[in-house]
């Protein structure tokens, strides 16, 4: 009982300040019993935030790498403060690397939609295009094996998605979500698994789980390197419109329906990334909305709040067809007199309407590459 | 090389006969006679030059560097120009994006509200809905209805069948019993767990209050110790203080006695010296009277060996005058003259042997005088001596005593010094002892109303507990009433009996 009372939770958090053009870094303790946070700066050695009561922050909300808004600024977590923490979290968030095989990318709305009831958060997402040296390190333990050659073949036939998940255990758990390696196996044994759903056979099997601790590392760090160059991503930059999915769709577990809504209408999704926003960066990227509209700072603070995933939409007259779909800004009015478009469905107000798409038919073109040309390299 | 084949440098030439010299003619000087003056000129024609040529670098440096500058200026110009043209591009762009968005935004908006005017439904289409909507809710009532009849002829059926009702009757009996035994046994064991509990607090309790005893006697014990201890100090302290005062009394008889006796030995000093003096007075005496004794008789004796060699010489003079009278005669005259002579002498003699005498006398006094004269000199110096000695170990002792007194008077101090700081520690240990008397009374009396304080609380929750169960007991009474009352309605009006939630909920498991 006293245990839980005084338990806390200490990270690394680190805040940029623009005014200052530098990185400040903080201490930050969560106390999960009342979901207060305090904050301490580190290089004053003097407490910066007393013990506050908040509802930004949950115990969800704690891992390496995410972001939050807290008291209008963003927050990023770098590391766990001490040891206590970092035994008692990483267990629970433990993390563990999954991929999209080619074969089953166009149906990546409904395998995100069962990752995320599953009760996976997923951290980090990307749609890349392997070479086949590439995929030759990838799939390094394989060496040797004579199927890796027919593997190689495949998953350099496309484009692959992979992502990085966080839950407890999610190592394993991710093993009995995907199932048998075998989808005929897998079809008598877990009907419900994801490669009894969508694999047809050993090869094409939808998707790949690490298989240990070690293993997650080494492929988290091959599609999501700390240092060096990143992946290539897939996007192209013609007939094209961009579609944020806003970081509280995301949260609320949105994402996977919103994506099988777009594929189902025919619209082709030629890249996909999660990002998570900085404020000059949201500032930037809504630039055009600053003085148009009233709720400009609004969206760039909810642009802001957490991770958000960015789809490169491709279809003839992109911009034009796809906002249609979308539907009106305030989702009301959306469901008044569009009940059938996304915003509708998933809309909650004209701030947290599930999805920004591009206004103008003629930035299309240039939100994609703000996007996956300038802020991802 | 030999000496005559060094070329000469002066201009003397010898000649081959000694005093031949001849002089060679001085060469004539190679330098112009305006040397100096060219020599100058060349040089300020360098120096002009020298300047010349770095004025020319300073002023190609100058345009270079004035070009370079230029350059730089023009080209970071052009930059600035550039970047400028381009912001300026990229800002209007989104002015204009802007302006295009706003009235896209703008037409988008007047649509909407321009549709949502249109949807207002006219009348005939609201009563279309309205009869569908009662249309929908007629069904579901009906089907509700139909369901509620099922329910209840099933119901009708269980109630009705007797078979089942036995059958149920007796199934429900078997699992009341079975239940009932469980129950029994978990209360019996809970009895134990709670028998097992008292025990061991019972337990508990006696240790704690073994401990509490032993713990008391131990502070008792050691709170004697404590006193013997202050006690044994106490004595102790005291015995110091009486040594000290049986020593300084000591010192001061010390001091009498060693007073006396230098008195008695001034007396005894005095005394001997006296007797001393008397005994050399008589010495002298003495020896002075033992040697004028001798001195006289020696004298005497001489003249009387003298007087006798006389008388016989005389005597065999007058043998030898006999046999000549005249001779006699004259002799006899002769020797009268002789004998007067010698009577005169004798006189003479003994006038002078007085003198002698006298002088002797004079001078043996003078010697004794001298010789005393002496002897008390030595005296005296002997008695200065032995005054300063006396004095010396007199003063000696004076300050031995001095010393003595003031250690003696030192020590005083200190044992008054260390009586008060006893008396001082004595008075502390008495104040601490005092306080700590204090403190465990305080800590008792507060003991003592913890105590009460608790029986009072415990007294206050009997009282209540008491009130509380009094009331329970009435309001007991109260329910039994009503309960009786009820159970006689409801035996007079029998219903069906709903199974018990328990029991259902394990069913529905």
């Amino acid at each position: 009982m006293t245990d839980l009372a005084c338990e806390r939770y200490a990270f690394l958090v680190e805040w940029y300040d623009h005014r200052a053009a530098l990185n400040r870094h903080y201490q930050l303790f969560f106390y999960p019993k009342d979901e207060s946070i305090e904050m301490f700066d580190v290089k004053n050695h003097r407490t910066f935030l007393k013990r506050t009561k908040q509802d930004v922050v949950h115990i969800q909300d704690l891992y390496i790498g995410s972001t939050v808004n807290i008291f209008a600024r963003q927050l990023k977590f770098i590391d766990f403060a001490d040891d206590y923490s970092k035994s008692k979290l990483q267990q629970m968030k433990e993390r563990t690397l999954g991929m999209i095989k080619p074969d089953a990318v166009s149906k990546m709305g409904d395998i995100i939609d069962q990752i995320q009831k599953s009760g996976f958060l997923i951290t980090k997402l990307k749609m890349v295009q392997l070479n086949r040296n590439e995929a030759f390190e990838f799939y390094e333990e394989h060496k040797g094996k004579q199927f890796l050659d027919n593997l190689l073949q495949f998953v350099t036939s496309g484009p692959v998605i992979a992502f990085e998940m966080l839950g407890d255990s999610a190592i394993s758990m991710w093993r009995t979500v995907l199932g048998p390696t075998d989808p005929a196996i897998a079809r008598k044994e877990a009907p419900k698994s994801i490669r009894a759903r969508f694999g047809t056979s050993t090869t094409e099997n939808a998707c790949h789980g690490s298989d240990s601790p070690a293993a997650a590392t080494r492929e988290i760090d091959f599609f999501f390197p700390t240092v060096g160059p990143t992946k290539q991503n897939t996007a192209q930059f013609n007939d094209c419109t961009c579609c944020i999915i806003k970081p509280h769709a995301v949260l609320e577990g949105l994402t996977g329906q919103i994506i099988s809504a777009i594929t189902e209408a025919n619209f082709e999704v030629s890249a996909i990334q999660m990002f998570h926003m900085e404020k000059a960066n949201a500032e930037e990227f809504y630039e055009v909305y600053k003085g148009v509209v009233q709720e400009y700072n609004q969206m760039v603070t909810e642009l802001t709040s957490g991770p958000c995933i960015v789809l490169n939409i491709r279809a003839k007259d992109a911009a034009v067809t796809f906002r249609e779909m979308v539907g009106p800004a305030d989702p009301e009015v959306a469901r008044n007199l569009r009940p059938r478009t996304l915003r509708a469905k998933f809309g909650k107000d004209k701030i947290k309407n599930a999805i920004h798409c591009t206004d103008l038919p003629d930035d299309g073109v240039l939100e994609v590459e703000y996007f996956f040309k300038i802020l991802d390299r | 090389m030999m000496v005559s084949k060094r070329t000469r440098r002066t201009r003397e030439f010898t000649g081959p006969t000694p005093h031949s010299v001849a002089i060679l003619a001085r060469p004539p000087n190679k330098r112009p006679p305006e040397y100096l003056i060219l020599e100058r000129r060349k040089q300020e024609e360098m120096l002009q030059e020298y300047t010349k040529n770095t004025q020319y670098i300073e002023i190609n440096d100058l345009r270079n560097e004035w070009e370079r500058g230029t350059d730089r200026k023009i080209k970071l110009n052009t930059a600035k120009r550039k970047v400028h043209s381009l912001m300026y591009a990229n800002q209007s762009s989104v002015e204009d994006r802007r302006e295009r968005l706003r009235e896209m935004l703008q037409n988008e908006e007047s649509q909407y509200l321009r549709e949502m005017e249109d949807r207002e439904e006219t009348t005939i289409e609201r009563q279309a809905k309205m009869r569908e909507r009662a249309k929908s809710l007629k069904e579901r009532r009906e089907s509700e209805r139909l369901q509620f009849v099922q329910e209840k002829l099933d119901q009708q059926f269980r109630n009705q069948c007797e078979e089942l009702r036995s059958t149920l009757s007796k199934r429900q009996q078997d699992q009341v019993c079975v239940e009932r035994l469980e129950q029994l046994r978990i209360k019996e064991e809970i009895e134990r767990e709670k028998q097992a509990n008292e025990i061991m607090y019972a337990e508990l309790w006696e240790k704690d209050r073994l401990a509490k005893a032993a713990k008391e006697e131990r502070d008792a014990i050691s709170a004697h110790d404590r006193n013997r201890e202050v006690l044994t100090i106490l004595r102790k302290q005291a015995a110091a203080l009486e040594q000290q005062k049986e020593a300084s009394v000591q010192l001061k008889k010390e001091e009498a006695e060693l007073l006396r006796q230098q008195t008695i030995l001034r007396r005894l000093e005095a005394e001997r010296a006296q007797e001393e003096k008397i005994n050399k007075q008589i010495e002298t005496r003495d020896m002075l009277d033992h040697s004028l004794k001798l001195k006289m008789k020696k004298r005497a004796k001489a003249e009387q060996e003298q007087l006798a060699f006389d008388l016989k010489m005389l005597e065999q003079l007058l043998v030898e005058s006999k046999n000549e009278a005249m001779e006699q005669m004259q002799k006899k005259r002769e020797l009268r003259e002789q004998d007067r002579i010698y009577r005169e002498y004798l006189s003479h003699m003994k006038e002078t042997e007085k003198m002698r005498q006298q002088e002797l006398e004079k001078m043996i006094n003078e010697e004794v005088e001298k010789m005393w004269q002496k002897r008390l000199a030595q005296w005296q110096l002997e008695r200065e001596a032995r005054r300063k000695l006396m004095e010396e170990v007199l003063a000696r002792r004076r300050e031995q005593v001095q010393d003595r007194l003031r250690a003696n008077e030192l020590k005083q101090m200190e044992a008054d010094q260390d009586r008060e700081e006893l008396m001082k520690v004595i008075e502390e240990n008495q104040k601490t002892e005092q306080a700590l008397r204090e403190k465990l009374w305080a800590k008792n009396h507060q003991y003592q109303q913890d105590l009460e304080g608790q029986i009072n609380h415990n007294r206050e929750l009997r009282q209540q507990e008491y009130t509380r169960d009094n009331e329970e007991y009435v309001l007991g009474l109260q329910a039994e009433r009503e309960y009786q009352y009820k159970l006689k309605d409801c035996l007079s009006n029998p219903t069906f009996d709903k199974l018990h939630p328990m029991r259902r909920a394990m069913e529905q498991k």
